[in-house]
């Protein structure tokens, strides 16, 4: 069924509720991998999204065609993760390169092609790296990264979903990769 | 292309490929620029070919197996928070029209503002210029205009006219007012005390 998110969202207004179904795996991996992302923990990460998605089903009623689902999804699950933050501030924040086991990384399947055990390391580090260095920056600038990166969102919608003017979210973007490149020169050429 | 639209493309795993980026980045040296430095970033963020671009998990089996004894049920703040981001949405979204009522209701607010502030200013100043003075009206506001080169007598009436609006010093005043000396009337320094070592007036004038 090639239906696009707002159709799927009037129907399941209408009270075809089984059709949430189909944004659920649309935007599952997504959510998954900028959550974890910004919290480091695959256990706060799913929860999140979870409550993500089932905050959006039950305030269905307030979705309005006149923007997006994406930037409503991603609005809600930037604002989880800050209150998720908040909440377990006191807890040590798990490290998400020393701690997690490869199948505990969320949204990570089993490859759909054949594929080697060794480029699937390769790509989990290369992934845990990424998520590494995006801790690092300010965190508005890290959010626009992954929102653009991760989540594939355009800059209007990523200034929607962050509050911000489209040049702002422009500029954190820049900003955020300048800061990368930087650390790369610094690096002589490899990433730390 | 703008150089604008360029970064839009640049920064987009799907339009970086674009023929349009490839000639804009041929004319365009500050734009080949950041192209060379953000490239290795760029490649590093972009996702690999292997992963799919989209969840193809069943939503169902995740959440049996990987989420089965977390909490089920949604919060009522996470509810909250769907609600209050489509409200914003809804807002920023509505269009043109409503952007533009908004700059007018802002402006309208600033403006009501400043008038407001404008309003109290001026009636304080004109509070204190009505309030009257123990030796006629206030010449305070007069003082900043007064040339260098005034008459003793006008120098004095601004004097007097200064210091009435203090009551415990207005009757010193009153009684020093005959005794100060002319001299002292051309000179600024009208807040210094009187040195009474300085000449009297009868012996300048002499």
């Amino acid at each position: 069924m090639d239906l696009d998110d707002i159709q799927i969202m009037q129907r399941v207004q209408a009270g075809e509720v089984e059709l949430f179904d189909l944004l659920v795996r649309r935007y599952q991996v997504p959510l998954l991998n900028v959550a974890w992302s910004k919290l480091g923990d695959s256990t706060w990460a799913e929860d999140v999204v979870q409550d993500a998605f089932l905050a959006a089903f039950a305030a269905r009623a307030t979705f309005n065609p006149a923007f997006s689902f994406r930037t409503w999804m991603w609005t809600i699950l930037l604002n989880l993760c800050r209150r998720q933050w908040h909440r377990r501030e006191s807890r040590p924040r798990e490290h998400p390169l020393l701690s997690v086991a490869k199948s505990d990384v969320p949204g990570w399947q089993e490859p759909a092609t054949h594929d080697t055990a060794l480029a699937q390391a390769l790509r989990i580090e290369r992934r845990e790296q990424v998520h590494r260095l995006l801790a690092r920056l300010p965190e508005a600038e890290a959010d626009a990264l992954r929102l653009r990166f991760f989540g594939g969102l355009q800059f209007a919608e990523i200034a929607l979903a962050m509050g911000s003017s489209l040049s702002a979210a422009k500029q954190r973007v820049r900003r955020g990769l300048t800061e990368l490149a930087e650390q790369l020169r610094a690096s002589g050429g490899e990433f730390p | 292309m703008k150089c604008d639209t360029a970064f839009d493309l640049m920064t987009d795993p799907a339009g970086c490929a674009s023929a349009a980026l490839a000639q804009h980045l041929e004319t365009c040296p500050r734009c080949r620029q950041m192209r060379d430095v953000l490239q290795p970033v760029l490649t590093f963020l972009a996702p690999s070919e292997e992963e799919p671009a989209d969840g193809h998990s069943d939503w169902r089996e995740s959440t049996d197996s990987g989420w089965q004894g977390r909490k089920p049920l949604v919060s009522f703040e996470a509810v909250r928070i769907a609600q209050h981001a489509a409200a914003e949405l809804s807002e920023s979204t509505a269009g043109p029209g409503s952007s533009r009522r908004s700059w007018v209701v802002h402006t309208l607010r600033y403006a009501a503002v400043f008038a407001a502030g404008a309003f109290l200013a001026a009636s304080v100043v004109r509070n204190l210029e009505s309030q009257p003075a123990a030796f006629g009206k206030c010449m305070r506001a007069q003082v900043g205009r007064q040339r260098n080169n005034q008459s003793p007598a006008e120098s004095r009436a601004i004097i007097l006219a200064c210091v009435a609006c203090h009551d415990e010093a207005r009757k010193q005043i009153e009684k020093d007012a005959a005794s100060i000396p002319i001299w002292r009337t051309n000179r600024r320094d009208w807040a210094a005390p009187i040195d009474d070592a300085r000449p009297s007036r009868n012996a300048r004038t002499a």
